[in-house]
């Protein structure tokens, strides 16, 4: 029992930031070279702060509320990105999350500027949480199983071929950029209602880069990806102390080394490897039935 | 829209005439091959009626409608499928997977629906997987339907590509030599299945280095050189023809 | 004082231009955006203090050898990122997530070197003269930055244009495949394009570091930013249209910390990213000199 207690604050964090992480999936699935979510986080987090101190919506709606700003930053967002591609979507995004920390430094009277927002209720405990992410990822399930996910797949692996089939790519980004917006705005929301207090640079480029590790760690593509990839990020460091110094250099290392050795991630791997044995278990290998093939004269 | 024409279509990359006033039909139900020396300009046909790219002059018309200068994905949407010299599948998606992509076109329900899981996305996606695994029946691979298409043999890539193509139930198929990298009964047994595809309507067009192919499966053979046509006609004709048989052995 | 506010912002934006060649190069040649660049700079502003500290080098070489440092940091990360990435095929995506993980890994060796403490040259290492030019105050270190901006753009571009190695990395920013088959060896081709690129951004950090007097391991996340909007303005790949876009910026930001606010600056500068990205995704000055692209 002392036990549960006393990582309790671990595993909701776990939580938050798989959610997190589901919004920066989203993107990377869909193909986008997105790096907006601790933007649409700090929309979200200050969006439903304000909502549930000011207002008298109640935190379910504030939720809702700070959801749809995150929907309506994405949907900007695709104004100039869903018409570009690579390098100019993360030079922008990237551009974007600078942009967010700037005006929440800016914005005083509404964020409370470099000192942040503080006192919030905490209405999102391990009971609320759960059941969030649980809804999440089921729906992140049925996305990919879905035409929705389909599209993002054939997209992500290779537009030209979306497109030869009629996708149309434009209108998936967009869309990717809207659900991407929203999860990332329910992380922000749901971070500001557990932990008490936000500040500024919460949503800065320590978020970035453990989200996008934690996805690239996890995997593009099955839904367990992130769950396992942030809960691997975040416990790491606390099972091993000296690390917790070097956090940085480990997120570097591990980030340049899965991406150099183990592009798919460690969920996305196993079970590509496990389809194949399955696959191979039949009566006849098909590298070896495809194998005799010779070139046509 | 019976047929895909091409009226004085050019295409200039810099200074170089890839494809030069290059005029020809693809009726639907034929088989139309189009033949030539490596670097010919084959495949920039294929780009240009597929709308990778667009033409430096000339048009391009399915029926009355001028098509030319419409992105890839509306192309695709007007009924017009094609593959890809150089296999291009979702490596990563079986090969089930592959060929429902295919079938995109025919989607009809909403993206909420898709997101939420409403029992009509799973209908769809039922009956798309359903037709998915009887063209791999028609192709005879049906135990290949699990496997992630990046694992399979080059030559299976292909009948992929074209199953994918095939699964958009399109009323003009553009197959980009797709018989490279078969042997010759593998090629044989694609050639009579592009044949039942012609005779159920579907107006193929057949580019291939591989002159007994096309003589064998072809109703029309266009003939180019460096981007401009040197003769046309059917099998007989066109292996009679003395520029052809220069252009291939070299003169 | 709109005339000397232009001309803080001319030398400011020269050096921002300095910085953003050699990201804007290595893109143009390699579709490599290589986000690591700023600690590429960061790490030059290192080299050029501690030469000057420890090894009580005269400023002129320890500017020599912060380039050439920087340039060696540069070449160590496309020999211990990009290439291996490049023998696994990894994608354009997957060279921005790599060049993220090596941006960590050089901020936090610099963190760990310095405890996180800003460090400043010694008082008086650049001398201190200030000329009147009708009306305008120009200090002997800005003619001087201005001055070493302009000779070394002009490096860049003769080399890029009047020297096989450079032609041959024009090759290689056209097409690889093909440069490769004509016998350009792209080996030697990146070892020079990363090397350029360190030594642009090295030469960047040492005279940042110096007119700021400030060299910490975040300076290089500041500049980065700015670079990413100098780029996009100059259009990705292009020489010329990064150096124009570099002044361009760098006149904004300080007239709009001038006269509006510090804070807004940044919002200031990438509300004009987005308007391009918006209305002319290819830059504003690609149009102009084509022949001195390089992609």
């Amino acid at each position: 029992m002392a036990f549960i207690l006393t990582y309790r604050p671990l595993f909701d964090l776990i939580c938050i930031y798989t959610v997190l992480a589901y919004s920066q999936y989203v993107a990377l699935r869909a193909g986008l070279f997105s790096f907006a979510t601790p933007g649409f986080a700090s929309i979200g987090g200050y969006a439903g702060a304000i909502l549930l101190k000011e207002t008298s919506l109640g935190p379910v709606l504030s939720a809702i509320g700070a959801m749809a700003c995150g929907v309506v930053a994405g949907l900007i967002l695709s104004l100039p990105l869903a018409r570009l591609r690579g390098a100019f979507q993360s030079i922008a995004t990237i551009g974007f999350v600078q942009i967010m920390v700037s005006l929440a430094l800016y914005a005083q009277p509404l964020t409370g500027g470099p000192l942040g927002m503080n006192a919030i209720p905490k209405v999102a405990g391990t009971a609320v949480l759960v059941p969030v992410l649980i809804a999440l990822a089921t729906l992140l399930a049925v996305v990919n199983r879905t035409g929705v996910g389909r599209a993002f797949d054939a997209i992500r692996q290779d537009y030209t071929v979306a497109m030869s089939l009629g996708i149309s790519v434009n209108r998936y980004f967009r869309y990717a950029f809207a659900l991407s917006g929203a999860i990332g705005a329910l992380g922000g929301c749901l971070l500001a209602y557990n932990t008490y207090s936000i500040q500024p640079d919460v949503f800065g480029f320590p978020m970035l880069v453990l989200v996008i590790a934690a996805v690239i760690l996890g995997g593009r593509s099955m839904v367990a990806g992130p769950i396992v990839g942030t809960a691997f990020l975040i416990i790491l460091p606390e099972l091993i102390r000296p690390l917790a110094d070097a956090r940085l250099l480990l997120q570097g290392l591990l980030l340049i080394l899965v991406i150099i050795y183990l592009p798919q991630g460690i969920v996305d791997s196993l079970n590509h490897r496990w389809k194949l044995r399955r696959a191979l278990n039949g009566e006849l290998g098909a590298e070896e039935k495809g194998a005799r093939e010779l070139p046509s004269a | 829209m019976n047929s895909l024409r091409l009226d004085g279509v050019s295409k200039r990359f810099g200074g170089l005439e890839a494809v030069a006033e290059l005029s020809l039909a693809i009726e639907r139900g034929r088989i139309t091959g189009l033949i030539g020396p490596n670097g010919a300009g084959k495949t920039t046909v294929v780009n240009m009626i597929s709308g990778l790219m667009t033409p430096s002059a000339g048009h391009i018309r399915l029926g009355d409608e001028e098509i030319d200068g419409e992105p890839l994905n509306r192309v695709a949407r007007r009924g017009i499928s094609r593959t890809f010299q150089n296999v291009r599948l979702l490596r990563e998606a079986s090969v089930l997977e592959n060929i429902v992509v295919g079938a995109h076109r025919h989607e009809r329900t909403s993206l909420l629906a898709n997101t939420l899981g409403f029992p009509a996305a799973w209908r769809e996606r039922r009956a798309f997987r359903e037709q998915a695994k009887q063209l791999l029946q028609r192709f005879d691979l049906e135990e290949f339907a699990v496997i992630p298409a990046g694992g399979l043999s080059y030559g299976h890539q292909r009948l992929v590509e074209v199953m994918r193509a095939l699964a958009m139930e399109p009323d003009f198929l553009l197959l980009d030599e797709p018989v490279a990298g078969m042997n010759e009964v593998e090629a044989r047994r694609l050639g009579t299945i592009v044949r039942g595809l012609a005779q159920e309507g579907i107006g193929v067009l057949l580019i291939e280095h591989n002159m007994r192919f096309v003589m064998e499966f072809c109703d029309m053979i266009y003939v180019i050189d460096s981007g401009r046509l040197i003769a046309q006609g059917n099998a007989a004709a066109i292996s009679r023809d003395a520029t052809v048989i220069k252009a291939y052995l070299g003169g | 004082m709109l005339a000397q506010q232009l001309l803080n912002g001319l030398v400011v934006g020269a050096v921002y231009a300095l910085f953003s060649l050699g990201l804007t190069l290595v893109f143009g040649m390699h579709r490599i955006l290589n986000l690591a660049h700023g600690a590429v700079f960061m790490w030059g502003a290192f080299i050029g203090y501690f030469a000057v500290t420890l090894g009580h080098f005269p400023l002129w070489a320890a500017f020599i050898v912060a380039v050439i440092g920087a340039g060696i940091v540069s070449v160590a990360l496309d020999l211990c990122v990009f290439r291996p990435l490049r023998r696994h095929q990894g994608d354009e995506f997957g060279t921005i997530v790599a060049s993220i993980g090596a941006n960590l890994i050089l901020m936090q060796l610099a963190q760990q070197a310095t405890n996180a403490q800003t460090l400043r040259f010694p008082f008086g290492i650049f001398p201190v003269i200030f000329y009147n030019l009708a009306g305008v105050r120009i200090s002997l270190q800005q003619i001087v930055i201005l001055a070493s901006v302009a000779v070394i753009v002009l490096g860049l571009l003769f080399f890029l244009f009047r020297t096989s190695l450079g032609s041959e990395a024009r090759a290689v920013a056209v097409n690889e495949p093909t440069a490769m088959l004509l016998g350009v060896n792209p080996g030697k081709v990146y070892f020079a394009s990363f090397f350029i690129a360190g030594m642009l951004a090295g030469a960047a950090g040492v005279i940042l570091g110096i007119a700021f007097n400030s060299v910490t391991y975040v300076m290089g996340e500041a500049v980065m930013l700015q670079a990413f909007v100098v780029i996009v303005l100059g259009g990705l790949g292009s020489v010329v249209g990064a150096v124009l876009a570099g002044v361009v910026i760098g006149m904004i930001q300080t007239l709009t910390t001038a006269y509006i606010s510090t804070e807004l600056s940044d919002a200031v500068v990438f509300g004009l990213l987005f308007i391009v990205l918006l209305i002319r995704p290819n830059g504003f000055f690609s149009g102009i000199h084509t022949e001195y692209r390089v992609a």
